[in-house]
């Protein structure tokens, strides 16, 4: 959590400068060329020679790239720290107890002699300390896109934390802790994991599939928010522009807020949970499985659509002065806590028929 | 009449606004079930205790603390010292997003505990509305000075991010607009203030990674961050 400012310190220009979003860098032409392995030591980095005239600052010429590997032993529950830049990253969960660091470090230049010595300026660093790994990008303040992909395995049991400022994010098998922050765009997976205590997306998607540990909390600001086939105590979901699914996720808590997102909740209750959806402008779906009662407080300026047959099903006089119309009622037992409410969006609670 | 159906019916019972024909059916049975009268009783001690909520403020001990941990700190670390140019001012703004924040919390939690009360009169709903005007206005005020902030500093951050952050707080403005052009009532301006509160989260986010990026110590930027959501 603590070198992010180092790394962009360093890369501060490259990364207001570069034309290249990270999609376009994962999705790179082969390598023209390969140069000498690092290993991760080096030194203090060597001057970046000035860049050859005629370029504008622009990316221009094939990708080259550098590959680097380092592997380092870790207990079965140490903790490994990434704060990258640009490029693919892959985290997943193996067994034994040795970090893998695959990395490929690529920029993209027509100049090969230039293109070489900035690749030499472009450092991973690899700490040991306290029982964790830290990994920290570095790279010059050039004007040349630049990418580093990172593709690393871990104990399964290890806590990992990400941070980035581009591309897309996958995570699978890693039971530790998990926090990850991408603040710019780039989609983010994580599957079979354990406690997610941040997924965080600026810009791209966030799809959780799997997870199983104490909580889930994530957040995106302008993509879309998918959870499915999560279990955990807490699930906390947050969007700005971005829809919000929520499928067959059982938790005791449940929350989902967006500002103009839609929210949509399918699947499973769980007998004493607490659901609640609120959308600013957004529409709110509820399709909960048979099997569970609830107790309801919906509220809305838009439509209401309700398939229960609610007692009580009454709609509680709008209190003075107000737009919104609040709907209370109980189907079967009540036992889950339910409230959903968008000030402008459309409310529905659909019955899903039982296959029994 | 069950006991389920009469119970629908203490809340607006406790209120005052029962119509007249059927809180004679109520009292009858009031009078002789236990539950709904403790039910009645609950309900007139949460209408009590939400009635008698008051907008509170930090004691002043609160904002001393954080001036003196934003004065530590920064005369520790140079936190912050790109980005205003007076002690004083930019130890005020951070403590006035406290404040901001700590009486938007006030007003929302007092506005749910009344919700939950059902406590529903004119004048209070005036003492409401004039309330959340005041907080209205305070987070504007707020907002407007940290997105001057943003303006000038956001070019150390890479393009893609501030393109997504841009473009979040432009999805709050435009439902602030059309909050703005709709008729004012209790909802809108609830559904108002929650924008608000999302775009300050947003903007204080944004100066936090600003400040990472230019020179910050992160690890004390995040402690102080830290101090100020707690």
């Amino acid at each position: 959590m603590r070198t992010l400012f180092r790394t962009c310190a360093v890369g501060g220009l490259v990364l207001l400068a570069s034309p290249a979003t990270p999609q376009q860098a994962g999705a790179a032409a082969p390598p023209a060329m390969r140069l000498a392995q690092g290993d991760g030591t080096a030194g203090r980095p060597a001057p970046v020679p000035p860049r050859p005239p005629g370029r504008g600052g622009r990316a221009s010429g094939d990708w080259v790239d550098e590959p680097f590997q380092r592997s380092v032993r870790l207990g079965s529950r140490g903790s490994v720290e990434l704060t990258a830049l640009f490029g693919a990253i892959t985290f997943t969960g193996t067994d034994g107890n040795v970090v893998r660091i695959n990395a490929v470090k690529r920029v993209q230049e027509a100049n090969r002699d230039f293109a070489r010595s900035v690749l030499q300026n472009v450092q991973i660093r690899v700490t040991e300390r306290g029982g964790g790994i830290e990994v920290l990008t570095e790279q010059p303040t050039v004007r040349t896109p630049i990418a580093v992909d990172y593709t690393i395995e871990v104990p399964m049991a290890t806590s990992v934390s990400i941070r980035s400022f581009g591309g897309p994010i996958n995570v699978g098998g890693v039971k530790g802790e998990l926090r990850i922050e991408a603040f710019g765009g780039g989609d983010m997976t994580l599957s079979s994991v354990g406690r997610v205590r941040t997924a965080k997306s600026a810009g791209g998607n966030v799809t959780i599939t799997g997870a199983e540990g104490d909580e889930v909390n994530a957040e995106t600001f302008l993509g879309q928010l998918v959870v499915r086939d999560v279990k955990a105590r807490s699930v906390e979901l947050r969007s700005i522009r971005g829809p919000i699914t929520i499928v067959d996720t059982l938790c005791d808590r449940c929350t989902a807020n967006s500002t103009n997102g839609s929210i949509e909740f399918s699947g499973p209750l769980k007998p004493e949970g607490r659901y609640t959806l609120n959308s600013n402008e957004g529409d709110i779906r509820f399709i909960p499985a048979p099997g569970v009662g609830f107790d309801l407080e919906a509220m809305t300026s838009g439509t209401f659509n309700n398939d229960f047959p609610l007692r009580t099903g009454r709609k509680t006089a709008p209190a003075p002065g107000s737009q919104g119309r609040i709907f209370r009622g109980v189907f079967m037992d009540g036992s889950a806590i339910l409230s959903l409410r968008s000030f402008t969006g459309n409310l529905s609670l659909i019955r899903k028929t039982d296959p029994r | 009449m069950t006991c389920f159906e009469y119970d629908l019916q203490i809340d607006e019972y406790v209120e005052g606004t029962l119509p007249a024909t059927r809180v004679a059916a109520l009292e009858a049975h009031l009078a002789t079930c236990s539950r709904c009268r403790a039910a009645a009783a609950d309900f007139r001690t949460l209408r009590s205790a939400a009635s008698t909520l008051e907008r509170r403020n930090p004691p002043p001990e609160v904002w001393t603390r954080v001036v003196a941990s934003i004065h530590e700190s920064s005369e520790q670390t140079g936190w912050f010292s790109w980005m205003l140019p007076g002690l004083t001012w930019r130890s005020a703004v951070a403590a006035a997003v406290i404040v901001i924040m700590l009486t938007v919390g006030t007003w929302f939690s007092w506005h749910e505990a009344a919700t939950a009360g059902r406590v529903v009169s004119t004048a209070g709903l005036d003492t409401a509305s004039a309330e959340s005007r005041g907080v209205e206005q305070a987070m504007r005020t707020q907002i407007s000075d940290m997105e001057k902030t943003v303006r000038t500093a956001s070019a150390v951050l890479p393009s893609e991010t501030q393109a997504a952050y841009q473009q979040a707080g432009a999805v709050i403005d435009d439902a602030l607009s059309r909050r703005a052009s709709e008729p004012h009532s209790e909802v809108t301006q609830q559904s108002l203030l929650e924008l608000l509160q999302s775009k300050l989260r947003l903007l204080q986010e944004m100066i936090a990674l600003i400040n990472e990026m230019r020179k910050g110590n992160q690890e004390e930027a995040a402690r102080i961050v830290s101090g100020i959501e707690q």
